[in-house]
């Protein structure tokens, strides 16, 4: 893969949290996205990072998150990855909840599926888990000829 | 830069109940000073409690957990929870989580006074 044309760490603060979302609309709007297109786009990294601070390092501020921005051509789009060195999570227990049960927490999953066009966790061999998303622009999903890896749930 | 991430609530009291009305994005960062806020007016058992979003132009599912918990506790002990005011951003988490029909969700103050 190409070198990222971002690449940032950040400590896992919420305060953090914010400039990070301004920092993916601004990105997304670089490359034609519309306000709801880019609005989506800083949900699901919003609840990515979410769930790393939470979860992963819970709650501990001194921790790492590494983010990768890359812009792509054909589908125009772009895939973001979030890597972290938090403990192993198993890979079924990163699908959502159903909402039908109404209750506080378990929403960021189901959020990041609904609003990217594909998802994928992983385990990095190094240790840490990987997040990896893209979301193409809206044009180019109206194409018939694309394909998306991993459709949204 | 943790002085930058409060969340202003304002209070307003009703003549049977409280209106709040947060100042800001609700995000990690911010909805535990809204969790605190409803946890106090949850305290005096209003009759109504409304939540007026006219000033939060995000929202995510920190927020949206802060807002069901404060609904499960006003259904337990029967007091009327009610939304309004939303921005469209905040209204598409929403709708994306399905919870529009699970809260009283109305477009403005007036409404919320009467529901």
């Amino acid at each position: 893969m190409n070198d990222p044309h971002l690449h940032a760490r950040i400590l896992s603060r919420p305060e953090l949290m914010a400039p990070v979302r301004a920092m993916m609309c601004e990105l997304a709007m670089r490359i034609g996205m519309d306000e709801s297109q880019c609005g989506h786009i800083a949900l699901a990294m919003d609840e990515a990072l979410t769930n790393i601070i939470r979860h992963g390092y819970q709650n501990d501020p001194d921790s790492h998150i590494w983010i990768s921005v890359w812009e792509l051509e054909n589908p125009k789009g772009l895939r973001i990855q979030m890597d972290d060195l938090a403990p192993h999570v198993e890979l079924e227990k990163l699908k959502g909840r159903e909402l039908d049960d109404i209750r506080p927490g378990g929403l960021g999953v189901h959020l990041i599926y609904s609003l990217m066009d594909t998802v994928r966790f992983s385990k990095r061999p190094q240790g840490g888990m990987r997040l990896t998303v893209e979301k193409f622009h809206a044009q180019a999903l109206t194409d018939p000829d694309l394909k998306l890896s991993n459709p949204p749930h | 830069m943790s002085g930058a991430t409060q969340l202003v609530v304002e209070t307003e009291t009703l003549p049977d109940g409280v209106l709040l009305r947060p100042k800001g994005d609700v995000d990690m960062a911010r909805s535990p000073a809204l969790r605190t806020k409803l946890t106090e007016s949850l305290k005096s058992k209003p009759a109504r409690l409304v939540i007026d979003l006219c000033d939060v132009p995000y929202m995510d599912s920190s927020g949206l957990a802060t807002l069901i918990e404060a609904l499960q506790t006003t259904r337990k002990s029967e007091i009327k929870f009610i939304v309004c005011n939303l921005s469209p951003r905040v209204r598409s988490i929403l709708e994306i989580a399905r919870l529009t029909t699970v809260f009283t969700v109305v477009d403005s103050c007036d409404l919320a006074l009467k529901a």
